[in-house]
């Protein structure tokens, strides 16, 4: 009975704990009776040093949270026990249920609250410390004690190299990956594929941001960054920096929501670098290379800001002999963003690029724009826009494949060049709207790098989603070099908008992401041998009583016509379809595009409003004229002339009435879907 | 029954449906179009604005605010923005009104902490330190201390009024509650403007033993030394520091940051006209005028 209750509690989970008698464990409500044996987050690894390491799961109800670790997988001997485990918790918001947990169970309230997960989560952060550097443990997940995690050697991480040793590193880069769709699932699998073949494993991973579209939210980090990474992130950590949609509902000025619940970063050197104070923006050091994530979205990009003026202590203190930073807002692009006229990019390159080059930065990693570009050789290009002359110092390939890498000095050193890398390929519709003249490579695929140092080397391999190599560069910083500023450095070739062909019956290219709206196939309303009245009938509120329904196709004498009208050669020469669907916001959709195979002729309506005419020369209904014929032999993509304007939050119709050439055609078919991008 | 289903998936796919090719003129495009069909909503005007502000296209932004704040007078978010927005285009007094009005709609005084932070830059910018400075308290009070600008923009604040002290001791609080490195260097040198010398030297020389680029740390030493008199000691530490900077600087695009501090170590040496140039080479490179007042107080106090 209590277990029914507990169920019908208004989606509080927690309200089953306060309805336990105090007598019972504390983690007597979802902790033995086997409905909390999965987690509502896999567990993943956060802020390793070379001592310590973070482990962070979610479960719906509280658990009694232990960590087991140990050199093996058989001998986890050492645990981490709940008196030291840190707790969050999403409670409900019901004032009567508050009340009643005031009374119950009063510590619940003192938890600290994750921002915005749904009610009865818990989350539990172990630091586990005393650990020996640069050494394999293996570690399980534990509800007192019942294991959650299972007994396989992929729960395991590897804490970092000490701090100023020298050894050598693999780094997974990605930006604009978080869309939960198969362009983000294929760059992760096919780079695991890639390092598993090529033999070296991961060390660790950097996100550029962007990793939970649209707009940051708890559920979207849950759904497309941690189960989409989540064999990944149970044994390397993951270092992020905030992109613009984690900023829809995180702030840096506060350090609160989603992304800062997702994330245990330094805030007080933990990991190397310069305390900061918050974990908007923090450094870490890797074996000899020095990282710095500075959060260029929300927060002071001025050099008189707090951010700049941490970074110029932090770059004063590092002793590295490589500097890597990163952060979302590329100081360079032209893809999908233009940084010769976005504020945030421009104030990156003003402000951020000297301090980070007077510091003698080797590369900086950026997001944002859906594109990767990488540059050649560059320092103080700072002019806006964006010019090459005197800011190249060298403009080959930078391809260690063929013994070109960039060169540069010994250690670090002020001004010596760096290598830019727009990273925003991982996952969201990619696009380019020019070149920027300091890149050496510009390619609009998508994809992620992987960086490689090994002592004096930095190697860069940019992978498709298809886990092809698609770039290659690299740094050798080895004795004294000196560069000479170029003043007429090599240029990438111009960049041309593809020409619209303007002819109204040539499909476009369909967008390479979307969701699928009305999938192939659906059943749609329809009437075929009579003519509706008017226009009416592509509205949303008209009534389709009396309409038959069919799945698509619809015709005759092609076989894949599912619904196929027998009677229509000869005697009628038009049919009107309908179909609803759904958008949750309007506001937020990209374009909506209609797939369709047709024979001869038709004309698309949204919610009342033409969209689409092909092969219909003028008028439609039954006084529709001048259909051309047209052979239904492939998909066309043709997207919705000025859907913003007719497109609803909620339910919508899309309308479409086919049109055979004459009466007497042989054939007909009308075969359509709707895709939405996003 | 699969238009239900169809339906339903769809709503669930297309929930946070994103806007992917993201960029301003994008976005601007797509919510003007939206708002001829749906007409103006204070929403979406306030979005349009952000991308407004994100062209540093103040006025655009500045119109779709008002209007945002015309069909909803009590819209926070455009009310917010527009005071600053206003700021930025050097319109104090009507920056000043504006976020007056958003506080009108804010009652707990802890959620109106931000809002005082505003209102404190518009009293700064006006030149009425004291309000600011009132502002910056009563901010930090209410908000429980946790917002690190909050701590900075304070401390410009009481140096500017003179009171140095104050302004190291509210840093040195700062840093103790959040562990910000800044706001501990930041209070080392309010005690050297303050003349606290024994208690900002160990700092200073426990920093030295530390970094790779010493240059702003034996500035430092260097002004405590000018304090206690060691004068030979001053100007040692300024020559090291002088040599160090030139190393970083960027001949053909130098660091205005960088620029300053070296203009500082030449005035403190008393080398006026290198420290006249940097000075004006900083002015030119776009540093904040924040950076540069202890160099021109330093200038001023010498001429």
């Amino acid at each position: 009975m209590r277990n029914a209750v507990f169920l019908l509690f208004a989606g509080a989970l927690w309200m089953a704990t306060v309805a336990c008698p105090a007598s019972e464990p504390s983690h007597g409500l979802f902790g033995h009776d086997g409905r909390t044996n999965h987690f509502a987050r896999a567990p993943y690894l956060q802020l390793a040093t070379p001592n310590s390491i973070v482990i962070v799961w979610r479960t719906d109800g509280e658990n009694e949270p232990v960590v087991r670790y140990g050199r093996s997988v058989e001998a986890l001997d050492q645990q981490v026990s709940a008196s030291v485990i840190v707790t969050r918790v999403s409670l409900t918001t019901n004032k009567a249920e508050l009340k009643l947990m005031e009374e119950k169970r009063p510590e619940l309230l003192r938890l600290p609250k994750l921002h915005s997960a749904p009610m009865g989560l818990f989350q539990y952060e172990a630091r586990i410390t005393g650990l020996n550097p640069d050494t394999r443990y293996y570690y399980a997940v534990y509800d007192g004690q019942r294991r959650l995690t299972d007994s396989d050697e992929t729960y395991r991480f590897i804490t970092q190299p000490p701090s100023g040793a020298a050894r050598p590193a693999r780094f997974w880069v990605v930006g604009d990956s978080g869309t939960g769709r198969e362009p983000q699932h294929n760059v992760h699998t096919s780079t695991i594929d890639w390092v598993k073949q090529d033999g070296r494993p991961l060390d660790f991973y950097v996100h550029l941001g962007d990793m939970a579209y649209q707009r940051g939210r708890d559920v979207e980090f849950q759904t497309r960054f941690f189960e989409m990474y989540e064999p990944t992130l149970r044994n390397i950590v993951c270092w992020p920096t905030m992109g613009n949609h984690e900023g829809g509902t995180s702030k840096g000025t506060n350090g609160v929501g989603p992304y800062y619940d997702a994330y245990v970063c330094p805030t007080r050197g933990e990991a190397g670098g310069v305390p900061t104070g918050t974990e908007a923006y923090y450094s870490f050091d890797y074996g000899r290379i020095h990282f710095i994530c500075l959060d260029s979205h929300d927060l002071d990009r001025k050099p008189t800001g707090l951010m700049a003026r941490w970074l110029k202590l932090d770059l004063e203190r590092s002793k590295a002999d490589w500097l890597v930073a990163f952060f979302h807002h590329p100081p360079y692009t032209k893809g999908t963003h233009d940084s010769d006229r976005e504020k945030q990019l421009i104030e990156m390159r003003t402000h951020i690029m000297p301090i980070l080059e007077s510091g003698g930065v080797d590369l900086v990693l950026t997001g944002h724009s859906h594109i990767y570009e990488r540059s050649m050789l560059i320092d103080g290009a700072y002019a806006t826009p964006t010019v090459a002359e005197g800011v190249v110092l060298d403009d080959g390939e930078g391809d260690p494949r063929t013994g070109e890498p960039y060169r540069k000095s010994k250690g670090l050193t002020p001004n010596s060049g760096n290598i830019q890398i727009v990273a925003g390929h991982g996952g969201t519709t990619i696009g380019r709207r020019g070149t920027i003249p300091l890149m050496r490579k510009t390619i609009v695929e998508h994809g992620s790098v992987i960086i490689d140092v090994n002592g004096d080397t930095m190697r860069g391999t940019m992978l498709n989603k298809f886990g092809e190599v698609r770039d290659v560069f690299g740094i050798v910083k080895r004795g004294e070099v000196t560069h000479q500023r170029l003043m007429t450095p090599w240029q990438p070739p111009p960049w041309k908008k593809a020409k619209s062909t303007g002819d109204n019956d040539v499909p476009s290219e369909p967008p390479e992401d979307f969701f699928v709206a009305i999938p192939k196939n659906s059943e749609w309303t329809y009437l075929a041998g009579q003519h509706p009245e008017g226009t009416k009938w592509t509205e949303l509120k008209f009534d389709a009583k009396g309409w038959k329904k069919g799945e698509a196709p619809f015709g005759y004498s092609y076989r894949e016509a599912r619904t196929v009208l027998d009677d229509m050669k000869s005697h009628y020469s038009s049919i009107y379809m309908r179909h609803e669907f759904e958008v949750e916001q309007a506001d937020y959709i990209a374009e909506l595009g209609l797939m369709i195979n047709y024979d001869d002729g038709f004309v698309a309506y949204l919610n009342g409003k033409e969209v689409v005419r092909k092969g219909v020369g003028k008028g439609s209904g039954k006084d529709a004229q001048q259909v051309k014929s047209h052979d239904a032999t492939r998909y066309g993509y043709f997207s919705l002339k000025d859907f913003e304007k007719h497109l609803k939050t909620g339910t919508n119709v899309l309308a479409i009435e086919g049109h055979n050439s004459s009466m007497d055609s042989h054939d007909f078919l009308i075969d359509p879907y709707l895709l939405i991008e996003d | 029954m699969t238009l239900i289903c169809t339906s339903l998936l769809l709503l669930v796919f297309t929930a946070g449906i994103a806007v992917a090719h993201d960029s301003p003129e994008h976005v601007i495009e797509m919510l003007t179009a939206r708002m001829e069909t749906v007409g103006e909503r204070s929403d979406l005007l306030w979005r349009r604005a952000t991308e407004h502000r994100a062209l540093a296209d103040h006025a655009a932004a500045a119109k779709d605010l008002k209007r945002a704040i015309k069909l909803r007078r009590d819209y926070l978010p455009a009310l917010i923005d527009l005071s600053r927005v206003q700021l930025l285009q050097g319109q104090r007094r009507a920056a000043l009104r504006t976020i007056e009005r958003a506080m009108s709609f804010v009652p707990d005084e802890a959620s109106r902490s931000p809002l005082r932070m505003i209102k404190a830059e518009i009293f700064a910018e006006s030149g009425k330190m004291a309000a600011a400075l009132s502002e910056c308290d009563r901010a930090l009070a209410g908000s429980g201390g946790a917002e690190l600008d909050w701590y900075l923009t304070r401390s410009q604040i009481q140096c500017r009024l003179g009171r140095y002290a104050e302004a190291a001791d509210g840093l040195q609080r700062g840093f103790e509650l959040t562990g910000s490195a800044v706001l501990e260097v930041e209070s080392i040198d309010a005690r050297i403007d303050a003349g606290q010398y024994e208690k900002a030297l160990p700092k200073v020389e426990a920093a030295l033993a530390d970094t790779r680029w010493q240059s702003s740390w034996l500035l430092r030493r260097a002004r405590i030394r000018l304090g206690q008199g060691q004068i030979a000691a001053a100007h040692q530490d300024l020559a090291v520091a002088i040599v160090e900077m030139n190393r970083r600087l960027n001949p053909a695009h130098p660091e205005a940051g960088l620029l300053s501090e070296r203009g500082f170590a030449y005035a403190l040496l008393g080398d006026l006209s290198l420290a006249k140039r940097d000075l004006a080479s900083a002015r030119k490179g776009g540093a904040d005028p924040a950076s540069l007042r202890r160099l021109e107080l330093t200038l001023l106090s010498q001429h």
